[in-house]
């Protein structure tokens, strides 16, 4: 993934590099893919993610000047996205508690039906709901956890930082989500078999 | 810990098509605009007016609405400051705590002032020094310690007290120059966990063997002269007796041990600031270790008076610092399910434990830090 890679390059190159005013471009053109993404993983919505970004993004610009690093400037924008995200995600089930899981099954059916040919736009469009519906099944904790490490790389210490938490708490975090998210995209030997 | 790869592949596929627009985005952050989902401006103040309208509205019917209480008029002007430790399980289950800070000014609770897993769930207690500079937790386990750190819990230190540790319990004496802890008595025979006094400065540990019981809490008075204890002595079964259970105090030289409360089984005691008071948990009924009412008593045990009438776990008192308040964990919004397993202590889910903070006299309960069905919350500090 491309995204990665200049992820990566600019965290190497960020950790000691001073967050000035000119380098936000640069910033936020290499990070805010990753978390526009993240955030619409944590919030479960696709359509949210860019936006929540963008406020994140826009918050850390207003302190940009007074950021000590790229890392803090990464960190702050992450925190912001995962915060809004859960705050978005509360807000969704308020205001549509069957959202994103209404009409799931119907296509987890007919993509069955269908002999699940991973090309099928209709295929791939359920399988990346049945991902969002299983990180439903993770506590918005261990769901950001499991997101930060698994989906944007982040090193367990980075993501504890992000979380403003203790990296112990992100490993116990990470492990159970991680446990729940694989049992719930795991087929069953029923679903297996037919 | 690295990514899974697996579950980085279909996390990546879940959003890789997410339309993204990073060059406009980052043209309308250049422009001062925020993002489309975010209200208009213009209708935020509007939006807080009615808000703040609706939450005045509801708090006047609340407080027209509360229990009416014969314990005296309190001084409504005053409301609690400072901020608030609570413990919080990181997981059902997982018998590791966070404890948080909360701040009662700006009701946020994001700081983690200690590292889960190393406070133990018996008694997840951290506690910052008098002067407010340091903090200190026992952690236990394969290297047991007194851990000392600064006030936000970085750069925390280990000090070896040699002597092995218990429980977590612990108290700094008022002048913060010494910490006491419960003890593990040597004798293997033995399962008294003694009180012992640790003097910062040169390391020396007293043992206070008249107090060679088995103690659940215990809390060292603010003037440094005496302590309250919970629990109770051991009988050559390594038991307390019903008649022995209750509330003790002792001289700080280990003088002068007795019980001020017998009969009852109490948890959880804490000294209030002007030291005319003790509070902590007494339990009601024989139905197990769960139903709790938050009590107050004189230091000589007289004067009991019971502050509230839950059904379920009112308990872990603990005073504000200008001793007009207290902090308590409770599950009266837990839900009735959650409540039958409480009261069950089913396969250990217990929870549904929030953080609540009344007036000293038992009116004016607040919820300060809810809690869903899987939490444990309690209040373990509050620093001015």
């Amino acid at each position: 993934m491309d995204a990665d890679a200049t992820m990566r390059a600019t965290s190497d190159a960020g950790s000691s590099e001073r967050a000035a005013a000119g380098s936000f471009d640069r910033f936020f053109r290499a990070w805010f893919p990753a978390v526009a993404r993240s955030a619409a993983l944590v919030a479960r919505d696709r359509d949210a993610g860019p936006d929540l970004a963008q406020e994140a993004f826009a918050r850390v610009y207003e302190r940009w000047a007074g950021l000590a690093s790229v890392d803090h400037a990464r960190n702050l924008a992450f925190r912001a996205a995962i915060n809004l995200a859960k705050t978005h995600r509360a807000r969704s089930i308020r205001s549509s508690p069957a959202g994103l899981d209404a009409g799931l099954d119907s296509r987890r059916h007919a993509s069955e039906d269908a002999g699940a040919d991973p090309s099928d736009p209709e295929t791939a469009t359920t399988q990346r709901l049945i991902v969002l519906d299983a990180l439903g099944a993770l506590s918005p904790r261990q769901r950001a956890c499991v997101v930060l490490v698994d989906y944007a790389d982040l090193e367990t210490s980075v993501a504890a930082s992000v979380l403003g938490t203790a990296e112990a708490t992100v490993r116990v975090h990470l492990r159970r989500g991680r446990a729940k998210l694989r049992e719930r995209l795991t087929p069953s030997p029923e679903e297996e078999s037919l | 810990m690295t990514a899974d790869p697996i579950l980085k592949e279909r996390l990546s596929h879940a959003v890789a098509d997410v339309p993204l627009d990073v060059e406009q985005r980052l043209a309308e952050i250049r422009g001062g605009r925020r993002s489309p989902s975010q209200e208009p401006r213009s209708r935020r103040p509007l939006t807080f007016l009615v808000a703040a309208a609706l939450v005045a509205l509801i708090g006047l019917v609340l407080w027209q609405v509360r229990p009416a209480t014969d314990r005296g008029v309190a001084d409504t002007s005053v409301q609690p400051t400072g901020t608030i430790a609570y413990a919080s399980e990181v997981g059902a289950g997982t018998d590791t705590f966070d404890v948080h800070a909360y701040a009662l000014e700006t009701a946020s609770s994001d700081d983690v002032l200690v590292v889960a897993g190393e406070v133990p769930d018996e008694s997840p207690f951290v506690r910052w020094s008098p002067d407010g500079t340091r903090l200190a937790y026992v952690r236990t386990g394969e290297h047991p310690a007194i851990v000392i750190a600064n006030a936000d819990g970085s750069s925390p230190q280990d000090v070896d007290v040699g002597v092995p540790l218990e429980h977590g319990l612990f108290a700094w004496s008022p002048d913060g120059t010494r910490i006491a802890f419960t003890a593990v008595n040597p004798d293997p025979e033995s399962a008294a966990t003694p009180l012992a006094i640790l003097d910062l400065t040169t390391g020396d540990v007293q043992t206070l063997w008249q107090t060679d019981g088995s103690w659940r809490s215990f809390d060292w008075s603010p003037d440094g002269t005496t302590f309250a204890l919970t629990g109770g002595p051991l009988d050559a079964n390594n038991a307390i007796s019903g008649e022995d259970l209750g509330l003790y105090v002792v001289n700080a030289d280990g003088s002068d041990f007795h019980p001020i409360l017998r009969g009852s089984t109490v948890r959880y005691v804490r000294w209030s600031p002007d030291g005319t008071r003790l509070a902590f948990g007494l339990r009601k009924g024989d139905d197990g270790d769960y139903r709790y009412d938050v009590a107050t008593a004189a230091p000589d045990g007289s004067d009991l008076s019971v502050l509230t009438s839950w059904a379920g776990w009112d308990n872990v008192p603990v005073w504000s610092p200008d001793g007009r308040w207290i902090a308590f964990s409770s599950d009266r919004d837990a839900s009735p399910e959650q409540l039958e397993i409480n009261a069950s202590r089913a396969d250990g889910d217990v929870g549904g434990f929030g953080v609540y903070v009344m007036r000293a006299d038992g009116t004016d309960v607040r919820q300060l830090v809810p809690s869903g069905d899987d939490d444990v919350r309690a209040p373990v500090d509050w620093r001015a």
